[in-house]
């Protein structure tokens, strides 16, 4: 084993490389940097690869969050769409005080599902005029009968009705291409 | 099948871009047609005198007079199709009463009012 100094005819480097000792450790270092390098890869790719799996989980729990909601807000449209149809039913039988306590819960529910599922800007924008017409003509049935107009209350029901239709055939559609808004 | 329905969205952006003029209709209120080379469209609002709520009718035709109608989609206040029925009564409207250049008059009045 040599450990000489540097001579004048070799550079420093040279000597580095060339000399037993010093050529020994920077190649080890060289090496140990080269697979370190590799090892910082590999960990990257995997934590890469685990913040993918873990985007896609989350991506699929969503999926499957808005398919139950998807679910419950058809179920609700249908459940709604025969309340409106008691309702029109008691228009005729003059049970105001019935029709406003179903009303409320109609309503209600109605507003929750425009918030789960929307519809389009014109389903939505109907609904909710249609809900303040109804609203309106049911308040005016028990607190001002002189200014009721029942014709108005079942025009107002029958295009909330005709909308809320119209949405759950689109909800249908959706579901069965497998689209979720 | 195709219904007057599916021009309305056409009929409305054409208005809003100029190309197509409005006129007012004589022979009804409220009322507003459109000349095209093969056709022509009205579009109308109408009040239900029972109960004071009104709606919108569009309608198109056949050559010039209003005899042969092809189609006609009507919609009440609270149906979810009255909303573009709404946007295309409202672009006629517009156009044929020039509010365009109704607008730019009162501005440039407006202008003159507050130099003052």
């Amino acid at each position: 084993m040599t450990t000489d100094a540097p001579s004048a005819d070799k550079t420093i480097l040279g000597w580095l490389l060339s000399s037993d000792v010093t050529g020994a450790v920077t190649w080890l270092g060289t090496i140990l940097t080269v697979a370190g390098l590799g090892f910082t890869f590999y960990q990257a790719r995997e934590a890469s690869r685990a913040a993918k799996d873990a985007a896609k989980g989350a991506t699929e729990a969503e999926q499957a969050v808005r398919r139950i909601e998807h679910q419950n807000t058809l179920a609700d449209a249908a459940h709604i769409s025969a309340q409106i149809e008691l309702i029109i039913h008691l228009i005729g039988s003059q049970q105001y005080q019935s029709i406003q306590l179903l009303f409320g819960t109609i309503k209600r529910h109605i507003t929750i599902m425009l918030v789960r599922s929307p519809p389009s800007d014109n389903q939505t924008e109907t609904i909710r005029n249609n809900l303040k017409a109804a609203h309106l003509q049911i308040l005016k049935s028990i607190n001002e009968p002189h200014k009721f107009k029942p014709t108005i209350l079942s025009k107002s029901l029958d295009g909330l009705s005709s909308t809320i239709i119209e949405w759950e055939q689109e909800l249908k559609s959706s579901q069965q291409t497998g689209e979720h808004k | 099948m195709k219904s007057i329905d599916d021009l309305l969205g056409i009929l409305r952006d054409l208005t809003y871009e100029d190309k197509l003029r409005w006129e007012d209709d004589d022979a009804l209120t409220n009322s507003f047609q459109a000349e095209l080379p093969k056709y022509h469209v009205r579009i109308f609002e109408w009040t239900d005198e029972d109960d004071g709520t009104s709606g919108l009718t569009a309608q198109l035709f056949t050559g010039n007079g209003f005899g042969n109608v092809v189609d006609s989609s009507t919609a009440n206040q609270f149906s979810s199709r009255y909303p573009t029925l709404l946007e295309v009564y409202i672009a006629a409207r517009r156009s044929a009463r020039n509010v365009s250049e109704t607008i730019e008059s009162l501005e440039e009045e407006l202008k003159k009012l507050k130099k003052k």
